[in-house]
């Protein structure tokens, strides 16, 4: 967002709620698992994702990319960030093997949602990553408690879709059309 | 001293003999059977026979039992002597004075049928030591089979089969039932949970941690039913063995009454703790994660994995899944870069491409998956990649493809000599 928008957006805020104390500046309410992006960091509310909360990001668009980043700052801290493949899509070719990054395959949806309680509950992990199995329902709040107890920022993405949504991040999902040029046969 | 007999008129005998006693008798003695006649043992095997059977005694007194008597001697008969025929509640046999401890009771003492005690008595026998001091040949010839067990009994040279098994060198606990055969699931698992915390115990005092267990049946039908259990991780954590023991009871059909149940070790391994460094924060918690890694590994198998990989042309025959071990080394990446990453799926999946020509190729110009048409606005390639094989100058052609919406897949055909179908691959996220 432009500077000026963002400027009217705050005057707009303080003028519907005249008494809303801005978190931004002042305590924070929750400790935050950084990206280590720092654009995004400044984006995300306190700075990164809340830990003991569950955040849903849409696929596509990038999504991937910055949150398997977001693992690795994780581990570059000296914490522990895990990732539950739950459609079973990470190319091991390219899957960079960190010391505090856990990949786990788990066999069904199911499988992965258990897997990502159990994780959960350890309280080792500040940050996990669940990609390709959506909790619905009542599995959602079980995994949220989970997250709660454990301390872990819980991270959920949906399965890959046929639809065309951008990520909920648009200045990480954005592909140019120019940057992909067809190779010249010499 | 080898045996501990415990005899009690009062405490109910058969299948109404109360398991928890039992079970709590197995916290003192590493083996225990239920016999006949209200006979309780205990093997005193390796340990103090006089401090184990004033253990047992005082379960006995826990759990009402006052009137319970023990005898401590290196053979069965003479400790069962000792318990049943002693007005003292305590008696220790002396080591090799058995036979001498037996000889002055009465003939009764040694349990013989009506028959043969009446025989006895005709012949003008009546003491233990007089019956041991005659000839065998004698006693084989006018008393039977039966009158030459009874007359080795005499002697404390008592074959019975107590414990007869060698002592092992890992841990290992049994319960066995003389009389009747236990086919209460409930009571049954009850008795194994407390042959594990004897045998988990053991192995914390030893500094050890068992891999692998084995549970032994010994059923009415006279056979032996072994079932393996394997943990993977090792452990010395009751809990976590009986939870595999009960997913294995879960499976186990046994075809008579269990007249004997051994909980032994198979293998063990150190139990080195992990070295790091107590101001790293990630330290404090590996037990936490190693034990949720356990957990998730016993559920489900080895799905906490980590990728090995060749050179393999294809990439989806490059990678192979080895289950991740909490002593494998790996790098810490410092300085993660943000880069899009490749995402396949499990098996490429056929698709319906339009194409046109581009020089010497066909290029995809739009492809159906599912029921939507999605247009391909840039397609880099083609990318030949090998398959290993020699019959075709390629396998496969890729083309690197952006929809309309900004998405990027990766498409691919196979050579024409092998099928012209298109396949979807994957994509970048």
């Amino acid at each position: 967002m432009s500077r000026p928008s963002i400027a009217s957006l705050r005057a707009l805020i303080e003028q519907r709620f005249p008494d809303a104390t801005p978190l931004t500046g002042g305590s924070q309410t929750t400790e935050q698992v950084a990206t280590g992006i720092g654009a995004l960091d400044r984006v995300l509310p306190n700075g990164g994702f809340a830990r003991g909360r569950l955040s849903v990001w849409a696929p596509q668009g990038g999504a991937t990319a910055i949150l398997r980043a977001t693992c690795h700052s994780v581990v570059a801290n000296g914490e522990r960030s895990a990732w539950i493949d739950g459609d079973n899509t990470v190319a091991g070719a390219f899957w960079s093997d960190d010391h505090g990054l856990y990949l786990v395959r788990p066999k069904s949806r199911i499988h992965a949602l258990r897997a990502a309680e159990e994780l959960l509950r350890s309280g080792g992990f500040s940050l996990l990553v669940l990609a390709g199995a959506e909790p619905q329902g009542t599995e959602t709040v079980r995994l949220t408690r989970a997250a709660r107890e454990g301390g872990a920022a819980l991270i959920s993405i949906g399965s890959r879709a046929s639809d065309s949504r951008h990520g909920c991040c648009a200045m990480a999902g954005a592909v140019r059309r120019s940057a992909i040029r067809p190779k010249r046969r010499t | 001293m080898s045996y501990v007999c415990l005899w009690s008129p009062s405490w109910p005998t058969g299948a109404d003999f109360p398991a928890d006693l039992v079970a709590s008798l197995l916290l003192h003695a590493p083996r225990v059977a239920v016999g006949e006649r209200n006979l309780v043992w205990g093997d005193a095997r390796g340990l103090h026979g006089g401090q184990l059977a004033e253990h047992m005694l005082r379960v006995a007194g826990d759990y009402g039992f006052e009137d319970a008597h023990a005898g401590v001697a290196m053979t069965p008969v003479a400790a069962e002597v000792a318990a049943t025929q002693s007005t003292t509640q305590l008696v220790v046999v002396k080591l090799g004075q058995d036979r001498q401890f037996i000889a002055p009771y009465a003939l009764h003492a040694l349990s013989p049928s009506d028959e043969l005690a009446a025989l006895l008595t005709g012949l003008g026998i009546e003491t233990c030591g007089a019956l041991a001091n005659l000839d065998a040949e004698a006693i084989e010839v006018r008393l039977g089979l039966e009158g030459v067990r009874l007359w080795q009994r005499a002697r404390a040279d008592d074959e019975r089969w107590l414990f007869k098994l060698p002592l092992r060198s890992l841990p290992s606990a049994s319960v066995e039932w003389v009389e009747y055969g236990l086919k209460d699931p409930e009571r049954l698992l009850f008795v194994i949970n407390s042959l594990a915390g004897t045998v988990c115990t053991s192995l914390i005092e030893r500094g050890e941690r068992a891999r692998e267990m084995a549970l032994v049946f010994s059923l009415g039908n006279r056979t032996q039913r072994t079932h393996v259990i394997r943990s993977s991780r090792p452990s010395a954590e009751q809990k976590r063995w009986m939870r595999l023991v009960r997913e294995a009871l879960d499976t186990i059909t046994l075809p008579d009454a269990v007249m004997g149940v051994t909980l032994r070790v198979e293998s063990v391994t150190g139990n080195g703790g992990a070295q790091g460094d107590l101001f790293d924060r990630g330290f404090a918690s590996a037990p936490a994660v190693e034990d949720a890694v356990i957990q998730l590994t016993d559920d489900q198998g080895d799905v906490v994995v980590m990728p090995e990989n060749s050179a393999h042309p294809l990439l989806e025959q490059r990678t192979k899944w080895m289950a991740r071990t909490s002593r494998t080394s790996r790098p810490t990446i410092h300085d993660p870069h943000l880069a899009l990453t490749l995402q396949l799926l499990p098996s490429p999946k056929v698709v319906t491409v339009d194409t046109e020509s581009r020089r010497d190729h066909e290029v995809p110009v739009r492809y159906l998956d599912g029921n939507e048409w999605h247009d391909i606005v840039e397609a880099a390639g083609p990318d030949r990649v090998s398959g290993g094989q020699w019959s075709s100058a390629y396998a496969r052609e890729y083309f690197r493809c952006v929809r309309e919406d900004g998405m990027m897949v990766w498409l691919f055909r196979g050579s024409q000599q092998q099928t012209k179908d298109w396949f979807l691959h994957g994509w970048w996220d």
